[in-house]
């Protein structure tokens, strides 16, 4: 019980610290999802559109015709000045895709049966988005010199090929098919795996540090206390610290996106963040173990953490990375606790979300032990 | 003197096993994960490659859609890889997602797993045919009379005619402004440079501290010595700068062998570290000026400001930036985080130096008027006893 509440005591001593990381955090998870949210579940397919900037030199009606085509299918984005720098800026921090110049002269040319290679669009190499907006616009001005070959004047060339643009295709998913477009309360937890290592290390560590500073251990190791009690008080202070965080954390959870999400899935959440609030816990145990250094114990919680993130999936989606990676991340907890964010999302608590929750408590006890083993070394 | 804590101060630094390994480690190791995750993320995420495709024929349908399908997975840039299989075949392909769609004929529809840029393409791909089909419907329509006068040329289906209108003609040209590499997802890169300049913030906070009375028996002895302070605080930075900078040119060198093109104009690189690091250590000695705050403290607030400022230059969640660029674009002209990826991205992508000799040297305004507050709080200190 004394350890116990020496923990405190000495965490109160650094409760400054602790207030400043958990509201620094809980500001930039709160940035982070704001800027990341999408408008919700997608139950129906929606095709993909291309933002994309426009310079009509031309004004002449093919040329209305073409923008007003790509205005109605695609997304225009105005204010963007035509001038190399601001293009490639506007390309690079993806406020477009590309943009498109229509030269004076090219409505006259598609007239004559001309105007080949006469488009000028920017865009990176290759890219997706570029194929799509060229197939789209190259369709549609093929169309449109079709019924200008047939002997249609410009007006009602552009009549008819607005109407075979009226055409649709039907798009559906399989029966179970993978409708995935995460909510805010997603985002919120996910980057909750970078988060809780980063609080709990550059939080409790200092704590931890401070039991192992000279003074204060020889006093513990002479006096009748005995070694696995000092641990247990650790443990045990380590714990309700642990509690606090994530009911604390899943409280502002509900707060900023708990809106439109149920109860039953904010719960969810919040267990998953529990059983990975133990792991960062039992990182904190063995990084102290490790060192003693602030600074260093800072470089760990970030590789640790920042390290986990790119590779689990918590940063970007998983289906992006490789499949080798995406192996090697199952021997990582970060990457339990991705997928069954990914099984709250879609409210399911059956074996495999246990299972998940399973396994993130195992890597802990495993993590806790290796740290008591060292920390007996060092004792 | 200046050589002597010159010399010392380097000293200090490489006894300092743990820290110093910490230093050339750090920017290592999360670059090492970065690009594990990021390697080639924008080949997968970005870039277009063959639609893998599964099609389904209908019995006695026209050959229209078979025939501009397999037109379309032909050539260098082929936009299809078309397998034509039964219904169950396609299914189990799609499941397998050796596919991401499946064309069926009957009807002319298609089914993705999920909504992608490529279901998109997919999707205007059966556009495409369907316009087709009914423009050349309007042109049979209004070639009849000419068609039966001339009945060898009469189509006995569009089979011909689809054909002919897969060799369309090409309206566009495609322009790309710059050589350099406008992969986004390089910006993690540079924000790892950032933050582990940043972190450089940890060494001189230490060394600030050791030159304070009040932090231990070492700053006794070295306030008893008439040397000026700024004298000391220079030697000290300079020190660390050059040993932090060396660390930071490590891990350029190991992301270069990485196969990560940072173009060739190494020496603006190489500059850019250097005012990197000397922002990061200005902040270190700012912070370890401050009194009576204890050494985990100052740590922490090293910690927040380093991360704070990495994120808000795109270190985990890109957009972040561009946000503030609208904004609040102040905080991107001040964030030392910010303008250390700016200029990584500047001379990546623009051919002048502007935005990246206007960021030096805001980095480098930034760390003298840092190092002066941190030469005055240092300087005010008197003790009434050592």
């Amino acid at each position: 019980m004394q350890n116990f509440k020496l923990f405190f005591k000495i965490l109160n001593r650094y409760k400054g610290q602790m207030i400043m990381f958990v509201g620094i955090f809980a500001s930039v998870i709160i940035s982070v999802t704001k800027s990341n949210s999408a408008s919700g579940d997608a139950t129906s397919y929606m095709s993909r559109t291309v933002q994309y900037a426009l310079f009509d030199e031309d004004q002449s009606v093919l040329s209305g015709a073409i923008a007003a085509y790509l205005a109605e299918s695609q997304e225009l984005v105005e204010n963007i000045p035509n001038e190399k720098r601001a293009l490639q800026d506007a390309i690079y921090n993806g406020d477009i895709d590309c943009s498109l110049v229509i030269p004076a002269g090219f409505g006259d040319a598609l007239l004559a049966g001309d105007g080949q290679e006469d488009l000028q669009i920017v865009t990176y190499a290759d890219s997706q988005e570029a194929v799509l907006f060229e197939t789209a616009l190259d369709n549609y001005i093929n169309i449109l010199a079709n019924y200008l070959q047939l002997g249609y004047d410009a007006e009602n060339a552009v009549i008819q090929a607005n109407r075979v643009m009226d055409l649709t295709v039907d798009v559906t998913f399989p029966d179970g098919g993978e409708v995935k477009d995460f909510n805010p309360a997603h985002f919120f937890f996910i980057y909750l795996a970078w988060v809780m290592i980063m609080i709990i290390v550059n939080g409790v560590g200092p704590v931890l540090s401070a039991f192992k500073e000279k003074e204060c251990s020889r006093r513990i190791y002479c006096s009748s206390c005995k070694f696995s009690s000092l641990q247990g008080s650790m443990y045990a202070g380590m714990a309700v610290l642990g509690t606090v965080l994530t009911i604390f954390f899943a409280v502002l959870g509900s707060i900023i996106v708990g809106k439109n999400v149920s109860l039953n899935r904010i719960l969810l959440y919040g267990v998953n963040l529990l059983c990975y609030t133990v792991v960062a816990l039992s990182l904190v145990f063995l990084f102290s173990a490790i060192t003693r250094k602030q600074a260093v114990l800072s470089m760990l919680a970030n590789v640790v953490s920042l390290g986990m993130s790119f590779i689990c999936g918590i940063f970007v989606p998983m289906e992006l990375l490789s499949d080798g990676v995406e192996k090697a991340a199952h021997f990582l907890p970060a990457y339990w606790y991705g997928q069954a964010v990914e099984l709250a999302d879609k409210g399911l608590m059956g074996k495999e979300f246990m299972g998940c929750l399973g396994i993130e408590l195992l890597f802990a006890v495993a993590i806790f032990v290796v740290a008591a083993v060292v920390n007996r070394k060092n004792a | 003197m200046f050589g002597h804590i010159f010399k010392n101060a380097i000293k200090v630094a490489v006894r300092e096993k743990t820290s110093l390994f910490w230093s050339f480690i750090f920017p290592i190791v999360l670059a090492t994960f970065m690009f594990i995750a990021f390697g080639n993320i924008m080949e997968k995420d970005e870039l277009f490659h063959e639609i893998p495709v599964a099609f389904v024929k209908e019995e006695g349908a026209s050959l229209g859609l078979s025939y501009m399908l397999e037109a379309m997975g032909e050539g260098e840039e082929a936009m299809l890889s078309v397998q034509t299989v039964t219904a169950e075949e396609a299914q189990k392909l799609l499941d397998d997602k050796k596919v991401e769609g499946i064309i069926y004929e009957d009807g002319c529809k298609l089914v993705v797993l999920k909504e992608s840029m490529n279901s998109t393409i997919l999707e205007e791909i059966l556009l495409l045919y369907k316009q087709n089909e009914t423009v050349m419907m309007d042109m049979l329509a209004s070639s009849t009379m000419q068609l039966a006068e001339d009945a060898a040329s009469v189509p006995g289906d569009l089979e011909e005619l689809v054909k002919g209108m897969t060799e369309r003609a090409t309206y566009y040209k495609e322009v790309h402004f710059t050589e350099g590499s406008q992969n986004k997802y390089y910006n993690y890169f540079y924000a790892i440079f950032a933050m582990s300049c940043l972190f450089a913030s940890f060494s001189a906070m230490s060394s600030i501290g050791r030159i304070q009375a009040d932090c231990g028996a070492l700053g006794m002895r070295r306030n008893m010595v008439p040397t000026h302070k700024m004298l000391t605080i220079v030697a000290e930075f300079t020190a660390l700068l050059l040993i932090q900078f060396l660390a930071e040119v490590i891990a350029l060198g190991y992301m270069a062998l990485l196969g990560m093109d940072f173009g060739s104009r190494i020496p603006f690189i190489l500059l850019i570290l250097f005012f990197g690091v000397s922002i990061g250590l200005a902040i270190g000695t700012i912070v370890g000026s401050v009194k009576k705050i204890p050494e985990a403290g100052k740590v922490g607030i090293c910690v927040a400001v380093g991360m704070v400022l990495s994120v808000l230059a795109d270190l985990c969640v890109g957009g972040l930036k561009h946000q503030l660029e609208l904004h609040a674009p102040i905080i991107n002209r001040i964030n030392p985080a910010a303008l250390i990826t700016d200029s990584f991205y500047s001379l990546g992508v623009y051919d002048d130096y502007g935005v990246l000799f206007r960021n030096v040297a805001t980095l480098g305004i930034e760390t003298v008027i840092l190092l002066v507050i941190a030469y005055l709080m240092v300087k005010k200190s008197r003790y009434k006893e050592l």
